[in-house]
């Protein structure tokens, strides 16, 4: 009997901790990646790695993945912060066929902390990227109008589509299944 | 004489392509002349383009009561305002968030005493007009009129170093241009109705 009450508080606790890894995400929890650059960070803040439309360009062409999601968001952009962990939750629906969403955060390195604890509510995995210019200066660098923008890139970091605005899901998942459409199946 | 006519068409192309930064989509060029809108003060007076027909150089700046940014941005328009106050700046704040209102902007203005006009369109006319897409969006025009700057009000949220809507106005008040007259604004979208 004691045994089965251990085994049985185990199970519970093993339930928990699942629900708790899945993060804010509206959707089913995401499969765990077993790459190292996709670790989950489970404690204190997330890393933001300070870079520009140059930097992220040059690590685009270093990734195996054939269309790349990048989500310019801010802690200030309230459609931004809603919309983050399902547009994140689309990394693990389309991961088998050859995408990467990655986002790019637009507060200011002054303001790194409140974007990094915004991430740490959400079960993002490492890189995450923060901009190293003065906002006016980074929306002209990377080309942004308004936030929330979601642009898809190939695998070389040329542009394929820009979505920009308060949208639906739907609209950028659209566009992925286009895209992903003309990479020829491996 | 041909290649010559040329080579300085193609001359004069390139600096004025240069003087605004490459790549921008605006619905207003420098030196168009401000279009006139129709908004609603928050003292329930209606203000248009005429209404500040008396002031040396216009500051209309597109905002709202909501965004984080704009809110960020409204001690800088205040402090603007009074310091070129004397100097016959004006400066007039519009909002066109489709969800907001005059009285909440009332509140707004009477909390932090702005010192200048804010006022509310809510069709969203002005802003497709003026090409806003974000609030804070800053334009600033000469005697007459014409656009002399667009863009974000300076560089930064957290530490500003360069002054860029003030440094138009300066340049406004003496005849003279700005190096760089387009600059990418930052900020909330505009949330504005679709045009009839």
């Amino acid at each position: 009997m004691n045994s089965l009450i251990k085994f049985g508080g185990i199970a519970i606790f093993i339930a928990c901790l699942s629900v708790w890894l899945s993060g804010c995400s509206t959707e089913s929890p995401p499969a765990r990646q077993t790459t190292t650059d996709t670790k989950l960070k489970l404690l204190g803040e997330v890393e933001l790695v300070p870079t520009d439309s140059k930097g992220l360009r040059s690590w685009m062409q270093t990734q195996s993945s054939d269309l790349i999601l990048v989500d310019y968001w801010a802690t200030w952009c309230a459609p931004c912060t809603e919309k983050f962990p399902q547009v994140w939750g689309l990394q693990s629906q389309y991961s088998d066929r050859g995408l990467k969403v990655i986002g790019v955060s637009l507060n200011e390195l002054n303001d790194k902390k409140a974007a990094a604890e915004f991430l740490s509510t959400c079960g993002v995995s490492s890189p995450q990227w923060i901009a190293r210019l003065p906002s006016s200066e980074a929306f002209t660098d990377f080309e942004l109008d308004q936030l929330p923008t979601y642009r898809l890139f190939d695998k070389q970091g040329n542009v394929l589509e820009t979505l920009s605005g308060d949208m639906k899901l739907d609209e950028v998942i659209s566009k992925i299944e286009s895209h992903l459409k003309l990479i020829p199946l491996k | 004489m041909r290649l010559c006519h040329i080579f300085t068409t193609g001359l004069v192309g390139l600096l004025i392509s240069v003087s605004s930064s490459p790549g921008q989509d605006t619905v207003l060029q420098t030196g168009n002349q401000a279009p006139d809108f129709k908004a609603t003060a928050t003292n329930g007076d209606e203000v248009t383009l005429n209404s500040f027909k008396g002031a040396d150089v216009l500051v209309v700046v597109f905002t709202c009561n909501g965004c984080p940014v704009a809110k960020a941005y409204e001690d800088r328009l205040i402090q603007l305002s009074k310091e070129y106050g004397d100097k016959n700046v004006q400066l007039v704040a519009i909002n066109n968030h489709q969800s907001e209102d005059v009285a909440a902007m009332k509140s707004r203005s009477e909390e932090k005493d702005f010192p200048f006009v804010y006022a509310y369109e809510g069709s969203g006319d002005s802003a497709r007009a003026y090409g806003a897409k974000v609030t804070p969006h800053c334009f600033v025009f000469d005697k007459d009129r014409k656009l002399v700057y667009q863009g974000a009000f300076d560089d930064s949220q957290t530490a500003p170093k360069a002054n860029y809507v003030a440094d138009a106005v300066d340049a406004a008040l003496t005849g003279k241009t700005v190096d760089v007259s387009i600059r990418k604004a930052f900020g909330c979208g505009i949330k504005m109705r679709a045009s009839k």
